[in-house]
């Protein structure tokens, strides 16, 4: 094989993988304005619960008894 | 694993017992040991101990031991709220007229003017030493703030290694729950598990009795608290803790509440 050869498909490869790079990042940007920390899991009406990852929830299920106001 | 349960009148309110491999016998045991103390420690009762204390007259007296660790929880609050819990708040709340408990059945009577002025600092009023406590003359100790965080704590260490004790909504989840994921406690309109945890909610939606009248009184004012807040549940390493957070929380209003509960609490929810 010859070298200008060699040389053509090493610099396609570096080429190809550098414009597939740039249009992979591109596609998946985040966004700056996110919230990143504490995550807002859902909140009832009118209300604001802000929970922790370290705190385990789960909508769907049935509580045995519930904090409140007495 | 369904837990053996027991609900029951205390305190001014519902409380509610869980445990799982302890049996009704057990709860039972539990409730009258609320129930006992609720009688030590009522304001509303003139012959109950901490009457006997708020009657003193400025002198060292002594006191049991319960007493003595729920003063020195009070002034622990204090300390960790930034002076805005304050046990010291009794006379606060007779002059808004907070004279009856509603659980006897009589609305406390709503007063048309009240002139107070702001609390000093609660160390300033109380003082407590091994087995004795001073009140300063023309001030009183009210528990209703930090008492039912702190009995769910003590109950649940008594009630065994998977328990909830939920004293009116101040509750402690200990142990692993019924399905070993932690217990299911209703919070902020969803469902949590707690495990060795606390939970608690302040709020000035129950326990009115007039425009303006309620129950908690803010130490800055030496009044019923205005707060762009009706509601605030907070998760602690403890039951008292979160009772003192949630309360904090309610008096400090919404953006700085936020800001407080970022630094204590791995969760809350406010309601405006």
């Amino acid at each position: 094989m010859r070298a200008w050869t060699l040389k053509l498909t090493s610099c396609l490869l570096t080429g190809l993988a550098t414009v597939g790079s740039a249009v992979y990042v591109t596609g998946h940007l985040k966004s700056s304005k996110a919230p990143l920390h504490p995550p807002v899991v859902t909140a009832a009406t009118g209300g604001h619960l802000n929970l922790s990852p370290s705190v385990k929830s789960s909508g769907d299920q049935q509580p045995l008894t519930f904090t409140s106001v007495s | 694993m369904s837990p053996e349960r027991l609900e029951f009148q205390a305190l001014g309110t519902v409380c509610q017992l869980y445990a799982v491999d302890r049996d009704a016998q057990a709860l039972a045991h539990g409730a009258t040991w609320v129930l006992e103390l609720h009688r030590r420690l009522t304001r509303f009762d003139p012959t109950s101990e901490l009457s006997a204390f708020n009657a003193s007259n400025g002198g060292w007296v002594r006191v049991s031991a319960t007493l003595e660790d729920l003063l020195r929880e009070a002034l622990y609050a204090h300390e960790i709220s930034g002076g805005l819990v304050h046990a010291g708040v009794l006379h606060a709340l007779l002059a808004a007229g907070y004279t009856h408990s509603f659980s006897e059945g009589d609305r406390p009577n709503p007063r048309s003017t009240i002139v107070l002025d702001p609390l000093p600092p609660l160390p300033d009023v109380l003082a407590v030493a091994p087995g004795a406590a001073k009140l300063r003359p023309g001030y009183g100790i009210d528990l209703g703030g930090i008492a039912k965080g702190w009995l769910a704590d003590r109950l649940a260490e008594r009630l065994g290694e998977n328990c909830v004790v939920n004293l009116g909504g101040d509750l402690f989840a200990r142990g692993i729950g019924p399905d070993g994921e932690g217990w299911p406690i209703g919070f902020g309109g969803t469902t949590i598990y707690l495990r060795d945890q606390g939970a608690a909610t302040s709020g000035t939606i129950k326990r009115r009795w007039g425009p303006d009248l309620h129950h908690l009184v803010d130490p800055r004012t030496g009044r019923p608290a205005k707060s762009n807040l009706q509601e605030v549940s907070v998760i602690a390493a403890s039951g008292t803790d979160a009772e003192i957070y949630a309360k904090t929380a309610l008096l400090l209003g919404r953006q700085s509440a936020e800001f407080y509960l970022e630094q204590h609490s791995p969760g809350w929810w406010l309601s405006p």
